[in-house]
């Protein structure tokens, strides 16, 4: 496994493909994740597992 | 009055980082293009060391009925580039993973197993098969790591050949 000279990973625009894997991923590697989509109800599930913490950001929203 | 924007500014509030200006805004295609971040740039630079690494897809190079989605992941490939530049002093690299088509539920939702959009997808993928979530997220882990210190602004094609004979090298 290659070096990760990181504490913590930001993943924006969580769902269940390839974000939750990175998720997952990142997870076991020792890193605090963070996991941000508009919807934070669907996020619950795999913060749980990942144990991360969730953010509420919708790139859609104007102003 | 142009509205310059530069990435040391960025903060985390809703729209700053992903939306730069006003690019996409009524754009629902946009809504796809999603990036991943470790660590908050202003922070990151204060310590010497950050990653960014944008998902764009294979789609940047030209496909039928992709235009708004085309476009949108065009787009954070270029935001790449201006980001790489940007922090290329800071120990911040910037780079795009750009898949081929993802065995995902959204995936699937549109292209069921054995169906003609998944043949016509398969067409145009040399290794006739589809890209596992995991093997993207290695993808970005490379990029991630200590051992990607050099490698900023590159967008890798993880594609399965998709790419081959289409992309300028």
């Amino acid at each position: 496994m290659a070096d990760f000279p990181y504490r913590c990973a930001l993943i924006i625009g969580v769902g269940t493909g390839i974000s939750a894997s990175l998720a997952r991923r990142l997870s076991k590697i020792g890193l605090q994740v963070g996991l941000a989509a508009r919807d934070v109800e669907k996020l619950k599930p795999l913060a749980e597992e990942t144990a991360a913490a969730v953010f509420a950001v919708d790139a859609g929203a104007s102003g | 009055m142009t509205d310059y924007f530069h990435l040391s500014g960025a903060s985390l509030a809703p729209g700053s980082i992903i939306l730069p200006g006003n690019f996409g805004a009524h754009d629902p295609g946009n809504r796809h293009a999603s990036h991943r971040v470790a660590g908050d740039p202003p922070d990151a630079a204060a310590e010497g060391m950050g990653r960014i690494v944008n998902i764009t897809s294979l789609v940047i190079l030209g496909m039928v009925n992709r235009t708004a989605y085309a476009a949108s992941n065009a787009a954070l490939g270029s935001f790449t580039r201006t980001w790489a530049l940007e922090l290329a002093e800071t120990g911040i690299t910037v780079n795009s993973v750009a898949p081929g088509p993802v065995e995902t539920e959204l995936f699937r939702r549109n292209t069921p197993p054995g169906s003609e959009a998944e043949r016509i997808f398969l067409t145009n993928i040399p290794m006739r098969r589809l890209v596992h979530p995991e093997e993207i997220a290695a993808s970005v882990a490379f990029m991630l790591s200590e051992d990607a210190s050099y490698i900023t602004s590159q967008t890798l094609l993880v594609d399965g050949g998709g790419s081959i004979g289409k992309a300028a090298i």
